[in-house]
């Protein structure tokens, strides 16, 4: 006879942990590093976002008002790379730290020192990324990247000292973005719960799953493109320099390859979650479990091959331009899917319209004009019209604010309950959505007609008739930066939910939640599953 | 982990092993399919002159072979605590070799190891000048499980 011993979740011991910084220092504990992981991200999400409300004060009326034009460049490239790099990956990294050992029933990540330095590795780089604009201060080099988040060459050969910064941070932050992808897979491949066969795990875990696969696939790439460009900066190499027989539009190919897949890097945790919670808050069970599942593969698979719509301008062959434009618009198809499903989730379902299920609507609306202006983009002639303009930052945003920002806000009010064991301020968090809604849409949807009149990107003056449209962008954007304090207030607020009075989270916070996480008391035990549940068993 | 209890013949044991759900043979086939992604995109690229990417991929590749092979390595990773009418015997087995520990019965005690700093305590069996740790393969709560099982049948 043999059974498995178990035992309550109450015994756990906590008494005897390190306290302090050094708690933080050395923990191993999923928890704990995706606590970190979340923490860093919204930190680096204010850096960011004030380096682009400064971008956006300049751009309030035409003409030089407030910075010099290499400073705006300084500020538009080095906000991109702390949003992207510093804000909405390490986000979805923290979703992945908290959620997959709890989703899959494993009592933590399968390499928890590993997973310790991929966090630490971060802060480090967020320094060498910002690091140069204090060293300008003191006289030391000319400031930050001032080359656009991409960092076209030959432009970046012949960049400052902010560059080679940049080139350092990126390799940093790609051995960090590899650690937490292997972790991944191996978490999800060896440590899922008897029973948790592929098809029943939980489409976050999917989602993370295709993503892990494609940073492994695309970060040596950016990791190669950077270091061509330090060789060629400082050792004599050409691969990018026509003089010297490289080729330029080669640094474009290599980027992009990792660029493009990045956008559903960023964007695949957040469409694994959003099953999630339109089922709780529909009160049913998600529509399509494995169209999703397929759909997420697919859209990897497309997401590699359809690279060079960046630069459909840059003087692609013809049957390249047409091959790109209609592997782009492929991607489509499994999207739809996916909408179509999350759609048919809510479908007659007694839906509730708590704060995750607002931002969940307001994501498939804004992800949705996303989607249908990148389909506009991936046409070839059109782009000719729209490439560098207003139009694709306000359809990159719709897509990685919309998409990918309001997705992690989604998770955080979704999961903070689970998390922090109370019940967020309701009444914050809806405040929050309609201000976010409301201002984003104020941002961003002037800059469409913007790009449609022919105003270019990256530029910080401008013709006198896209002033209208420019003022009630920034005014939006000044709204929408300064209402995410009211983010921030409420996870404040929810961690230290005893001393604000609010109320105790039960082990399921959410009336229509299932899933594994749920079964475990809120905040969960130490170490995740003292026990591990098998789903072997009938009815499991 | 999973702890399991089992009446055996003579007695009782309590076996600790990990769960990997990922073979050795699959292991071999994740790492090859990975291998053949990163590698197929960094030789196409090569042959366009980014022959950089090249190492990179090696090293990631080579991370997550070495991430694989470690947790295969623990996988088979077994501790089995049996006891009878008068002796308790530890056997642990692991990749490449296998420890028995003995002691008596009625002799041996249970030492528990709570470092002020540490994150997880230490279960110890000794006697006679003897000590050897148990339970190496739980988590705390499993661990007390066992600790209290084990004083049950101790001194007895």
């Amino acid at each position: 006879m043999s059974h498995a011993t178990t035992a309550p979740h109450e015994t756990h011991h906590d008494a005897h942990y390190p306290g302090g910084i050094m708690r933080w220092l050395t923990t191993t504990n999923h928890k704990d590093i995706g606590s970190m992981y979340l923490t860093f991200a919204l930190i680096m999400f204010f850096v960011g976002g004030a380096m682009i409300l400064a971008v956006r004060a300049e751009l309030f009326q035409p003409g030089l008002q407030l910075m010099q034009p290499e400073f705006f460049n300084q500020l538009i490239g080095i906000h991109a790379l702390v949003m992207i790099f510093a804000a909405l990956m390490p986000a979805a990294t923290g979703f992945a730290n908290w959620q997959i050992p709890l989703m899959i029933g494993a009592p933590d990540m399968a390499l928890p020192r590993i997973n310790n330095w991929g966090f630490w590795l971060l802060p480090p780089a967020a320094i060498l990324l910002t690091l140069p604009f204090l060293l300008a201060v003191f006289g030391i080099g000319d400031g930050a990247l001032n080359t656009g988040w991409t960092m076209y060459a030959p432009l970046s050969v012949q960049g400052g000292i902010g560059v080679d910064f940049a080139i350092f941070s990126i390799h940093i932050l790609g051995i960090s973005s590899i650690l937490g992808s292997i972790n991944v897979i191996v978490t999800i491949f060896n440590l899922r719960a008897p029973g948790m066969t592929m098809m029943k795990l939980p489409i976050f875990c999917w989602g993370w799953l295709i993503t892990a696969f494609l940073l492994i696939a695309t970060i040596p790439v950016l990791a190669g493109a950077v270091t061509m460009l330090l060789t060629d900066r400082h050792f004599g190499t050409h691969f990018f320099n026509a003089a010297g027989g490289g080729d330029p539009i080669l640094f474009q190919h290599l980027f992009w390859f990792f660029g493009h897949p990045e956008v559903y890097i960023l964007l695949l945790p957040v469409w694994g979650l959003m099953p999630h919670v339109l089922a709780t808050f529909s009160r049913k069970p998600m529509y399509g479990y494995k169209a999703q599942v397929y759909s997420f593969i697919a859209i990897g698979l497309l997401s590699v091959v359809v690279w060079a719509h960046h630069f459909f301008t840059a003087g692609l062959p013809v049957p390249a331009l047409l091959y790109f434009m209609y592997s782009t618009m492929a991607i489509s198809l499994p999207l739809a899917v996916l909408f179509f499903c999350w759609i048919a989730t809510m479908w007659k379902g007694a839906m509730s319209f708590e704060t995750p299920m607002l931002f969940a609507q307001g994501f498939i609306i804004m992800f949705g004009v996303a989607g249908l202006t990148g389909l506009v983009l991936a046409d070839v002639a059109a782009d000719a019209q729209y490439h560098h303009s207003y139009f694709v930052i306000a359809h990159f945003h719709y897509a990685l604010f919309a998409g990918g920002i309001m997705g992690v806000m989604t998770g955080v009010y979704y999961w903070l309950p689970k998390w922090t064991g109370y019940m967020y301020d309701e009444k914050l968090g809806k405040l929050h959505f309609w201000l976010t809604v409301i201002s984003f849409n104020l941002t961003f949807m002037p800059q469409f007609f913007l790009g449609l009149a022919g105003m270019p990107r990256r530029i910080p003056d401008y013709a006198l008739q896209f002033t209208e449209f420019n003022a009630i962008s920034t005014v939006g954007a000044m709204i929408l930066g300064f209402s995410q304090l009211i983010f921030a207030w409420n996870i404040w607020k929810c961690a230290r939910g005893h001393a604000n009075g609010l109320a105790p989270a039960e082990g399921r916070a959410w009336e229509g939640a299932t899933g594994l996480e749920w079964e475990l008391s809120s905040p969960p035990p130490h170490h995740s599953w003292e026990v591990q549940p098998d789903l072997r068993q009938p009815g499991a | 982990m999973a702890l399991l209890v089992r009446e055996t013949l003579s007695g009782q044991a309590w076996v600790a092993r990990r769960n990997p759900m990922l073979s050795s043979l699959q292991a071999r086939r994740l790492t090859l399919a990975a291998a053949g992604i990163s590698g197929g995109i960094a030789l196409i690229f090569s042959a366009f002159g980014a022959w950089p990417v090249l190492p990179f991929a090696g090293i990631e590749i080579g991370a997550l072979w070495l991430a694989l092979r470690h947790l295969q390595r623990q996988a088979g990773d077994e501790e089995r605590i049996d006891i009878d009418a008068t002796t308790i015997r530890v056997t642990r087995r692991s990749e490449d070799r296998c420890d028995q520990d003995e002691f008596s019965r009625y002799w041996a005690r249970l030492r528990v190891d709570r470092p002020p700093d540490k994150q997880t305590f230490r279960l110890f069996l000794r006697s006679h000048g003897r000590e050897t740790e148990i339970g190496r393969l739980l988590t705390d709560t499993q661990k007390i499980v066992l600790e209290k099982d084990l004083r049950k049948h101790l001194g007895t």
